[in-house]
């Protein structure tokens, strides 16, 4: 059973061409049934994964590469060798890397973000709505559980990617839960809005909005249930507020020393944060020199904070990458055992059943046999059976560990004719 | 035997110290250090206990026995706090230093005691002493968390994150974390204070006799009662950190020096 991916990421094609092959809605439902197993819906297995950032077709059984692009072109309306040029195709170990590199996050444009884990369950889930999972199940399951452990266990996923998101890290740095504290956001711009976003989102007690127009404040005011005040009122409510982020397009400053200074000393030692994200800054820079509880941060600090998070989550990916080697050891030893399994069990029946039909034939021409010679006889032919198996079961264990193991299990069930029931049974839940 | 005991109790303090500091660089490691720590814990329980049958009584008579105490309770206290999310980095802080401290106590006189004098015996001196010892653990949590608030600003401050950025509770934390030490760690040195003059005068007959140790007892209190009386009106942060590693000093000097320096009924079986 070889695993194979075809697909097409943020990588080496570009956001138009990935809409104009992503597999999303009633395109993801022609694009299975287009692959429609037929017969065989066991030894096939499908799984579609289509996000902004990219779009993968993972596959087992007897599709190739070929029919798989030729389906999709079909489907999104775009050459197959524009498909294929702009594809990649991994198949067996590199394909399982690949999936579980993915879910981590580590081929995530936002290096380690926990979104596309969630996606590649619902492309899971989706597939197994439909019924094509197959062999795949456990894979996907690996890939989940590798998504998980990367988040959990190492710090691929922590710290902020985003200027706006960062400035709330500091926060919490500073002053542990949000939620006993008021922030204040100047400025109802885009900076302002999305900074005002994580901090409700963030859990923060109160918050108020400042604009120079008032409308503007009153509608973030509404959209992040906080108050919307005049700009007027700034200097009165400066020493109220615990968190100032400032991201307007004033020509002067707007908070400066005096005012701190006078703030101070009304704050009695508890901090004061100031993020001021404007151009140019509207804080005067330096007023953090006037008292050790005060803090300010402008735009660079706050984008070299953001660099320094990049590159501790770039050194988390070793650690990463030894947690996807430990899975996919276990991944494949669990698909190797469990192969061995059901093609025992079907070379025992298949003997068991030549043995009941031969006996039963002989016994009934044999009609005089004391059920003492009966059960002789029967206890023979177990026999027979019993040690002319036992050297190749034997053998067929210990393929499960051999790499060649799966050429010699194809070698057997071809001999003994055990297709029809050799196939591993899979279990749809989750 | 005790030897063996001390061995064990040396290596896993000196080895959970190391893993506790490598853990704020890799927070694998964290586990493995709570393990070794809870060992630690339990092989310095053992000893305590071994002590006790030895003497008969309240295994706290000599300096290194005190240590012994300390380093015990300090390390249960800190497994409850660990138990609090980012709390876990306060063993990077507090852990060598208590490995240190308990080292050095080795060279201290004391780790075979002799007869007990009837001084040294009794409730009396178990209340005291445990009052004494708890209060001491406590003013040393509160100096580390004080350092902790320290370092983690020192990094905000200078708006470079290395370590004690990601690692150390968020700077308030520390701070209500450090002051409730100290409110804690001061109401059980009064009480130690108050049943130490009571037992003095049982034992001695008088109430106070201004000993090196009991005068100098006198100032640490002085000097914690002085971080609370700014506590309460609004010293915090910066200041109060610095303030409660300082008063710590006070703590250090009047086990260290005057314990080592000045000889005196109240510095234990051995010390002469």
């Amino acid at each position: 059973m070889q695993l194979m991916v075809l697909g097409v990421s943020h990588d080496d094609a570009p956001l138009a061409f990935r809409e104009q092959v992503a597999l999303t809605g009633p395109d993801g439902d022609r694009f299975y049934e287009a692959l429609n197993p037929g017969e065989h819906p066991e030894s096939s297995g499908l799984v579609v994964l289509s996000t902004c950032n990219r779009t993968e077709i993972y596959w087992t059984g007897p599709l190739d590469a070929g029919r798989v692009t030729e389906a999709w072109a079909h489907i999104v309306d775009v050459p197959a060798e524009t498909i294929s040029n702009a594809a990649f195709l991994y198949g067996g170990d590199a394909a399982i890397h690949h999936l579980f590199r993915v879910a981590a996050g580590l081929d995530s444009m936002m290096y380690g973000e926990t979104q596309i884990l969630g996606q590649v369950k619902d492309a899971y889930l989706d597939a197994q709505r439909r019924g094509r999972v197959g062999p795949l199940h456990r894979l996907f399951l690996a890939a989940l559980r590798v998504g998980k452990r990367a988040h959990g266990e190492t710090a691929i996923s922590e710290n902020a990617l985003s200027m706006g998101y960062a400035g709330v890290e500091i926060a919490r740095k500073v002053f542990g839960k949000l939620e006993p504290l008021t922030a204040m956001v100047v400025g109802a711009g885009e900076m302002g809005t999305l900074v005002g976003r994580h901090l409700k989102s963030a859990g923060i007690g109160r918050l108020l909005v400042l604009n120079r127009t008032p409308e503007r404040a009153r509608m973030l005011a509404s959209e992040l249930h906080g108050e919307a005040r005049p700009l007027a009122e700034l200097p009165s409510l400066l020493d109220q507020v615990d968190l100032v982020v400032l991201s307007t397009q004033a020509p002067g400053p707007l908070v400066e020393e005096a005012a701190v200074r006078a703030g101070i000393r009304r704050r009695r030692g508890r901090p004061w944060l100031f993020l001021d994200v404007s151009v140019p800054r509207v804080v005067t820079p330096g007023i953090e020199r006037l008292s050790e509880s005060v803090f300010r941060y402008d735009v660079d600090d706050l984008r070299s904070v953001v660099d320094v998070n990049r590159a501790r989550r770039k050194r988390a990916a070793g650690a990463v990458e030894n947690i996807i080697r430990e899975e996919s050891q276990r991944l494949k030893r669990d698909l190797e055992v469990t192969d061995v399994v059901p093609i025992i069990r079907s070379l025992r029946e298949k003997a068991e059943q030549i043995r009941r039909r031969e006996l039963d034939d002989a016994l009934r021409r044999l009609p005089g046999l004391s059920s003492e010679e009966r059960a002789v006889v029967e206890r023979t032919t177990e026999l027979i059976i019993n040690k002319m198996l036992n050297d190749p079961m034997v053998s067929i264990r210990g393929w499960a560990q051999d790499p060649e193991g799966a050429v010699y299990l194809d070698t057997l069930r071809s001999l003994f004719r055990l297709d029809e029931d050799a196939t591993a049974p899979i279990s749809p839940q989750e | 035997m005790a030897v063996l005991m001390e061995a064990l109790v040396a290596l896993s303090l000196v080895v959970s110290g190391v893993l506790f500091v490598e853990s704020f660089y890799r927070p694998a490691l964290a586990r493995p250090a709570r393990l070794v720590w809870t060992l630690a814990f339990l092989f310095l329980a053992a000893e305590l206990g071994a002590d006790a049958l030895r003497l008969h009584g309240f295994p706290a008579v000599t300096p290194h026995l005190f240590l012994d105490l300390l380093v015990f309770v300090a390390t249960g206290a800190f497994l409850l706090a660990v138990r609090h999310p980012g709390w876990e980095s306060l063993g990077g802080f507090l852990v060598p230093v208590l490995a240190a401290l308990w080292i050095a106590g080795l060279v201290f006189p004391g780790r075979v005691p002799g007869a007990v004098p009837p001084a040294l015996s009794g409730t009396w001196l178990a209340v005291h002493v445990v009052l004494a010892v708890t209060a001491y653990a406590a003013f040393l949590l509160a100096a580390a968390a004080g350092l902790m608030y320290l370092e983690k600003e020192r990094e905000l401050r200078n708006k470079e994150p290395r370590v004690f950025y990601y690692r150390l509770p968020a700077l308030q934390e520390s701070d209500r974390c450090s002051r409730r030490l100290v409110e804690a760690g001061m109401v059980l040195l009064t009480l130690a204070m108050a049943g130490g003059v009571y037992w003095a005068r049982r034992v001695t007959g008088v109430y106070w006799a201004w000993t090196a140790k009991e005068t100098w007892s006198l100032i640490t209190w002085g000097v914690y009662a002085v971080y609370l009386a700014g506590r309460w009106r609004g010293l915090g942060g910066h200041r109060a950190a610095w303030l409660s590693l300082a008063a710590f000093l006070f703590v250090a000097v009047n086990f260290f020096g005057v314990n080592l320096a000045v000889h005196g009924w109240h510095n234990y079986v051995g010390s002469r």
